[in-house]
């Protein structure tokens, strides 16, 4: 039948243009594209040319895939790719970062005085006031020196490779591989950073665990436009009815914080990337309440989310609770010691035992 | 039967509808099975059968509403289904009850399918409408809802849809249904009237009086196949006419003429005799000489009742069953 | 005869006459009045939370927003609505398109008319189509009117901090409405498809209604997340991109490409299927 001919061709020919359709747009953009052809370059040019160069006016779309094997609150998690913030800048030290998060969204602008913080949850503004440059900057004030300071540093203890090229956001990118030596004893193979050709500014980076192809974090540009932006994206005016926070600069922080790290007796053992941090939460911590978004179940405490997250362990060490993901390893002892690194367990349990 | 159909088909020039080894299989089961079928212009021809023998299923596909199995159809010339665009303009039709959207009023209802008709000019679509009701007897319902119409007005109602353009072919799929007397002797009319202007009508039917009636033509349709077809005069004509013979000596008489190989057998006035395989002359002759009382001879003719019973009965069946006293009716 | 040229009845007075009837159908009209009234409760709702000191913190997303925010009610009434109830609509409106006009021999009527299977798909696409349109801008009319009148605010407060006056506010009302719609047909053409093979209209909005449960359970399993971006559903999260200013335009792009591919699929099928189906 003729007719019946024709019915099956369209239904094949329509059915089979949409789903490719679909295919296409769940694909990244260049994904099957060849990579780029660029000029070669050495690892510490390339390296020199990232801090040389100045950031340009872009406009951006940045996306993280979380495949480390454990939830981290506020990012998402699971294999696909979440886009996690836009970020704009006019390349002199203004810009805007709009963080989605869950319908809602946080915007940061830096306006080139003042610091806005606007979180659509609550409808809340905080303000900074920035004073002076940043001390970061300052030690960067020789881009040259840094960069090969830098380039030594990590050589120590890594390789460091341009493997290639890629295609990032459809933007020609070189791939600076950074990859552990092997005395190294850590449960990272390799971590990608892929730089874009024109403008020297990191796309993307990748961190690629022992045994997965996968990477198992990944944050990069999905869009990437350079160009003159809109000054308005630079300026933020607090909307009626939204609360005001006057931020004050970080001094009281700080000293929280330093007063926390000392009670939490950290200390940093190793180096390169076997490093451990290992430290102590006061034992109280360890069973306090702690409240539960959500309507399901009531508080919990934190050793009922170890046991949950975690698998129990003894050794040299006493008891403990071990958190393993595929990028690294957490040890909790039930007499409060912690000890994390991108390293498998022995080493963290050799690195409580140096103590 | 197919000396019949060559009889029918040569009385007419062309045919308005004509079908060709139609076969349509639903899942498995086969529903119409090589059904030649002709439908002569100008004709009104009966399609008569018992429920389930296809006629619903060969008339959709004469409308291009079903695609067939295998087979050819033709519509006003057209190959059917593909050229429903150019013959379904000219048919007007009433298949398997009508469809009508309940939530709208009756005139409501053939304003949407005048809206779809390309032979109407929008702007005579109201006079088009207007006088289709009237000529079903709805207009005194029209402007009420079709969900609370009687089975005999959503009949109506449908055929008013089938007649909303003047038509040259006519299908109505049991018109009666749900009519009462008054309405069935309407539908007669309207059948007439189409007719008399040279309109061709199909009408299936499972009422053999409401074909004998209005129909030029009959086809009889039985398990899926055309069993006889032709003009109506011809089919009765051609029945095999029966002889009845009065006596008291019934037994005497089957006997004899068993014995001469003629088909006989008893019935309440006498003794009924096939004609088939011989004459009336030669039955006097043997009932004579057997020595049978004759008081009263009579030539008869089979009715359409007659006719159909034995088309659509089994054979097997047909011989050994009891005549029903209906069938038995005179034709004249 | 082979010269007869197709006489077609004139396409816009079908077209009148479909959507005459698809509006005449009291299942339509009260769904549309349903439909209509879902933003003016749910401004009432937020008005009587305000009204008692609630002030939305904590709230998830654009519901923080919203109070205070009248503008905002339109669109934040059809992010709710695209999910389940504006499907339910489309699905609906398609169940009866076909296999409702199926069962009642209707459809058969207009075939012998006869309109052309094709254009007869068109005809019902269009019907189905129209009225879709006409419940999301049904929806964000009342839920404008409702928002002004019940939560007040001139112009808009983005997701962004950012203050829109009114002429922009009702550019991403506007916005949302097109997007929204779209999603909309996407799913009444998949239903437009499941409905050209059944004469039972519940049997369509059961099996639609089936793809938007299955598509959002698949897109809450984490192992699956590689399926997510080939899933009806996952454009419907895409409406909140409208309240960001700037408006990031990706992911609505994004997700209007993945509802005219789904719109191809449903077509193409429901086309084939409306061919060779019995009338």
């Amino acid at each position: 039948m003729d007719r019946k001919r024709t019915a099956l061709t369209v239904a094949a020919a329509g059915t089979a243009a949409g789903v490719a359709g679909l295919v296409l747009i769940a694909s990244p953009a260049g994904a099957n594209e060849a990579p780029p052809v660029l000029p070669p370059v050495s690892a510490e040019a390339l390296v020199q040319s990232v801090i040389d160069a100045d950031t340009p006016a872009l406009a951006g779309a940045v996306e993280l895939r979380n495949n480390i094997g454990l939830p981290i609150p506020g990012l998402p998690a699971g294999s696909s790719d979440e886009e996690l913030a836009r970020v704009y800048t006019d390349g002199q030290g203004r810009g805007r970062i709009a963080l989605k998060q869950g319908g809602g969204e946080r915007t940061f602008v830096q306006d080139g005085t003042t610091t806005w913080l606007w979180n659509s949850a609550d409808k809340s503004v905080t303000k900074y006031t920035s004073e002076g440059k940043d001390d970061a900057e300052e030690k960067l004030a020789d881009p040259a020196t840094a960069a090969r300071d830098l380039v030594e540093l990590i050589k120590k203890d890594s390789t460091v490779t341009v493997d290639g090229t890629a295609r990032v956001a459809d933007r020609a990118a070189y791939q600076l591989v950074l990859t552990p030596k092997p005395t190294e004893r850590t449960l990272l193979r390799e971590v990608r950073i892929a730089i874009d050709a024109q403008t020297r500014v990191p796309l993307r980076l990748e961190v690629l665990a022992n045994g997965q192809s996968d990477p198992a974090l990944r944050i990069g540009f999905t869009e990437f436009s350079t160009g003159a932006q809109d000054p308005a994206l630079f300026t933020f005016t607090p909307p009626p009815g939204a609360k005001v926070i006057e931020g004050k600069k970080d001094d009281t922080n700080k000293e929280e914080h330093e007063e926390l790290f000392r009670s939490a007796d950290l200390k940093v053992v190793g180096e390169g990337w076997d490093v451990v941090a290992t430290g102590r939460v006061p034992a109280a911590l360890l069973s306090a309440q702690i409240p539960q978004s959500g309507e399901r179940g009531g508080p919990l405490d934190a050793t009922s989310i170890l046991k949950k997250l975690g698998k129990e362990v003894s050794g040299s060490f006493g008891t403990g609770y071990v958190i393993s993901t595929k990028v690294g390893t957490a040890l909790v002892t039930t007499d409060g010691r912690v000890a994390v690194g991108a390293v498998p367990q022995q080493v963290l349990v050799d690195a409580l035992g140096q103590k | 039967m197919s000396g019949l159909t060559e009889q029918g088909a040569a009385a007419v020039t062309t045919a308005a509808a004509r079908t060709k080894g139609l076969r349509k299989v639903y899942r498995g089961t086969v529903a119409v099975d090589n059904v030649d079928l002709e439908v002569p212009t100008g004709a009104v021809l009966g399609m008569l059968g018992p429920n389930g023998s296809g006629k619903t299923t060969t008339i959709r596909m004469l409308l291009g509403l079903v695609t067939p199995t295998a087979g050819e159809v033709e519509l006003l010339g057209q190959r059917m289904p593909d050229g429903a665009a150019l013959a379904l303009p000219e048919v007007g039709a009433l298949v398997e009850g009508p469809g009508f959207y309940p939530f709208l009023s009756g005139r409501e209802n053939l304003l949407r399918f005048a809206a779809a008709e390309p032979l109407l000019a929008s702007a005579d679509i109201p006079n088009a409408v207007g006088t289709a009701l009237e000529r079903v007897g709805l207009t005194g319902a029209a402007g009420r809802r079709f969900r609370g119409y009687s089975l005999g007005m959503k009949q109506r109602l449908g055929l008013a849809a089938a007649l909303l353009v003047p038509r040259k072919f006519v299908v109505l799929d049991e018109p009666t249904n749900g009519l009462d007397p008054a309405g069935t002797r309407e539908i007669r009319t309207i059948i007439a009237d189409l007719h008399a202007a040279g309109t061709t009508v199909l009408v299936s039917s499972h009422l053999l009086t409401e074909v004998e009636a209005t129909c030029t033509h009959v086809a009889v349709l039985n398990q899926g196949t055309v069993v006889a077809q032709g003009e109506l005069s011809t089919l009765l004509e051609a029945g095999s006419a029966n002889l009845l013979v009065s006596t008291p000596e019934v037994t005497l008489a089957v006997d004899a003429l068993r014995e001469q190989r003629v088909p006989a057998r008893p019935v309440p006035e006498g003794v009924r005799v096939d004609l088939t395989a011989t004459t009336a002359p030669a039955v006097v002759e043997v009932l004579v000489r057997a020595g049978v009382p004759v008081h009263e001879v009579r030539r008869q003719r089979t009715g359409l009742e007659d006719l159909f019973a034995r088309l659509t009965e089994d054979t097997a069946t047909a011989e050994l069953a009891e005549l029903d006293p209906l069938v038995t009716e005179e034709a004249r | 005869m082979t010269t007869m040229t197709v006489r077609r009845a004139p396409i816009t007075r079908v077209l009148r006459s479909e959507l005459r009837m698809v509006l005449r159908r009291p299942r339509t009209l009260v769904g549309l009045g349903l439909l209509g009234l879902v933003p003016v409760v749910m401004g009432i709702g937020i008005a009587i939370a305000a009204a008692s000191g609630e002030t939305g913190e904590g709230a998830e997303g654009m519901a923080a927003l919203v109070m205070g925010n009248g503008m905002l009610l339109p669109i934040f009434a059809l992010s709710i609505a695209v999910a389940m109830l504006l499907p339910l609509t489309g699905a609906m409106l398609a169940a009866d398109a076909l296999a409702g006009e199926s069962s009642h021999g209707t459809l058969r009527g207009m075939l012998m008319a006869p309109v052309s299977r094709g254009r007869l798909l068109a005809v019902k696409a269009f019907g189905v189509a129209s009225v879709t349109l006409l419940a999301v801008v049904l929806m964000a009319v009342t839920g404008m009117i409702a928002g002004v009148a019940l939560l007040g605010g001139d112009g808009m407060l983005t997701a962004s901090g950012t203050s829109l006056p009114f002429a922009d506010a009702l550019g991403r009302v506007l916005i949302t409405v097109v997007y929204v719609t779209l999603q909309v047909w996407a799913l009444s053409a998949l239903a437009l498809a499941v409905s050209a093979y059944t004469e039972h209209p519940l049997i369509v909005v059961v099996v639609t209604l089936g793809v938007v449960i299955v598509s959002g359970v698949l897109s809450a399993i984490p192992a699956l997340d590689w399926i997510d971006p080939v899933l009806i559903t996952t454009s419907w999260e895409a409406v909140g991109e409208v309240i960001s200013d700037p408006i990031s335009w990706s992911p609505l792009v994004e997700g209007a490409l993945r509802a005219a591919c789904y719109m191809l699929i449903g077509g193409s099928i429901a086309y084939s299927r409306m061919l060779t189906r019995d009338g």
